[in-house]
């Protein structure tokens, strides 16, 4: 296992892609902060957030997260490297499955960083901002409706729930994980994965007057959102959204595995 | 312990009804190259997918380096080294690059081995190019490289020189035949260029139509592709009971287009031109032949034999 993550990281070292997406997504996150901070300081008008809130990180996350998941397993199918692990490196396909698992959220967590960071550094600035669009954990610690002061508490539980958050996300990832083993075309791996997560995204971000759906949701990663992870959040909350996260994360690769171990690879 | 590497048996795989390979059964022992015969969709790149794990059998059992059970065959296919159908490329990543991506994925902490490989199949001059940049036949080589990075007991290509010149092709040739003599590697390779396949294998297997037809050794073949007498005429059943009566021999063959192939007399043919002017019959063709393992392959899989 570890050989396939070693191997996978390498890739990625030499990949642009991953290079390109990575400063897309930083200029994403200073973009969104930025438009917090005028909208905060009345520079500009809230009507402009509407555009810009497709870079805000629940947006960009349910594309990004596919196009990753279309990129790296289902390129690695198309160039044959999952045919080479099995046929040759004797490893198992719920080994594959694993490796390709932890190599992913590493990358959705990479992806996601740019806005933690963002949100710390301009949270240290003590500059107001406001909370203009998306259910977003980022802004919302950032726009201190609490009205916290600068101390290490506050920044360790900042953290704490950024974390917890971008790990919400890497788990709402798996779904594009079990699409990647199942579909391997990268296209339909794009549009499919980011239609369901973001409708996903979307339900659990508004939530439902549908008790049955709202039930559902709420075992799921995406109901783990600036509702539940705020400032004030207590511990069994976030120890719930970890607890959450990880379970969901184990049954989507357990789904992922039961789909691949029977399939053929061309 | 057993003495061979691989054994399949009664194997079938079936997609959707069709039986693509159909109670296929075959060994393959240390230290030989076996060249895989077959048309287009005769079944040999299933054949080698079920022995690679890619795919799995309907029926029937593999043993591979003695295991048999699913999961010790899986461990031991890290002693295989594989390239089906395409190899394994990144086609971002240089050659060099695609060898350490491969090194690293198998264990492998030899730095050295990167440079050793390259040079091996010739690529030492690339550079820094993208594989994407690279001709057919230098990604074949590269292919071939990175099947050899784990040292394999058993190679299994589909393929391998296609898309090469015929420098390539005597170099990969080269190449088999070393391994195999030096490191007694078994080698499983497939090619539609047979007279190359001729050149390199040291047995056969025939499939068609997911069915192995026959497997021989390469001096059983050079025994079939024997050298003859090609005859053709207008009446050949004549020809025939002058064979069997006046030469006391059946040791012809009745080829689909209804030439005929004697075995016998090859050395002494003027007495069998003597014998078809006696009797009145009218040839349009009388040559000396060997038969080619083209031509030998058409008749185990269409032709008509008279043994």
């Amino acid at each position: 296992m570890i050989n396939i993550i070693q191997a996978d990281l390498y890739k990625f070292k030499k990949s642009k892609s991953i290079k390109i997406l990575f400063l897309i997504m930083c200029a994403a996150a200073a973009s969104v902060t930025f438009v917090s901070y005028l909208v905060a300081q009345g520079t500009i008008g809230m009507e402009i957030s509407g555009p810009i809130s497709g870079l805000s990180d629940v947006m960009t996350i349910a594309i990004i997260g596919p196009f990753l998941a279309g990129i790296y397993i289902c390129s690695d199918f198309s160039n044959k490297s999952i045919n080479d692990t099995i046929s040759s490196c004797g490893m198992g396909r719920g080994v594959v499955i694993i490796s390709k698992a932890i190599v992913f959220y590493f990358l959705v967590l990479l992806m996601i960083l740019p806005y933690a960071v963002v949100t710390v550094i301009a949270f240290t600035t003590g500059a107001e901002f406001a909370e203009p669009f998306s259910p977003s954990v980022f802004l919302h610690i950032l726009a201190n409706q609490t009205d916290l002061s600068l101390t290490g508490a506050v920044i360790g539980k900042m953290l704490v729930i950024m974390f917890v958050m971008m790990l919400a996300y890497a788990s709402q990832m798996s779904i594009a994980i079990i699409l990647a083993f199942v579909i391997r075309k990268t296209s339909f791996v794009i549009f499919i994965g980011f239609g369901i997560i973001l409708v996903l995204q979307i339900l659990g971000g508004i939530g439902t007057e549908i008790s049955a759906i709202e039930n559902i949701l709420s075992i799921t990663p995406f109901s783990v959102n600036n509702q539940v992870l705020a400032m004030d959040a207590e511990v069994s909350d976030i120890v719930k959204a970890i607890g959450v996260c990880l379970l969901f994360m184990v049954w989507m690769l357990s789904i992922a595995n039961g789909v691949f171990k029977k399939s053929e690879i061309k | 312990m057993a003495d061979y590497i691989l054994k399949i048996k009664e194997l079938t795989k079936t997609y959707r009804q069709v039986d693509a390979l159909r109670n296929v059964s075959i060994t393959l022992y240390p230290g030989k190259i076996y060249g895989l015969i077959g048309s287009n969709g005769a079944g040999k790149s299933t054949l080698m997918s079920v022995i690679a794990g890619l795919t799995f059998p309907t029926s029937g059992s593999i043993e591979l380096f003695g295991k048999d059970n699913a999961r010790a065959i899986q461990a031991e296919r890290k002693r295989i080294g594989c390239m089906i159908e395409s190899p394994s490329l990144n086609m971002s990543l240089s050659a060099k690059e695609n060898i350490r991506y491969h090194r690293i994925l198998r264990g492998i902490s030899n730095v050295e081995l990167e440079d050793e490989l390259i040079e091996l199949v010739g690529l030492g001059d690339t550079g820094k190019k993208q594989v994407k940049d690279f001709s057919l036949g230098m990604k074949q080589r590269l292919g071939i490289a990175v099947s050899l990075i784990n040292n394999p007991e058993l190679l299994i290509l589909d393929e391998p020189i296609n898309g090469l010149d015929p420098l390539g092709v005597k170099e990969i040739r080269i190449l088999l035949k070393k391994l195999c003599e030096e490191q007694h590697i078994t080698v499983l390779i497939s090619s539609h260029n047979l007279p190359e396949l001729y050149q390199v294998a040291t047995d056969y297997i025939i499939i068609h139509d997911g069915e192995i037809k026959q497997t021989l050794t390469l001096g059983e073949l050079e025994n079939k592709c024997q050298r003859h007498i090609l005859i053709e005429c207008e009446k050949p059943e004549d020809l025939l009971v002058l064979f069997e009566n006046e030469l006391g021999t059946t040791n012809y063959k009745i080829m689909p287009d209804k030439t005929i192939k004697l075995y016998d007399y090859v050395d002494n043919k003027r007495k069998v031109a003597t014998k078809i002017f006696e009797n009145g019959i009218i040839t349009t063709n009388f040559s000396v032949e060997g038969d080619t393992l083209e031509n030998y392959f058409i008749s185990v899989i269409g032709g008509e034999k008279n043994d």
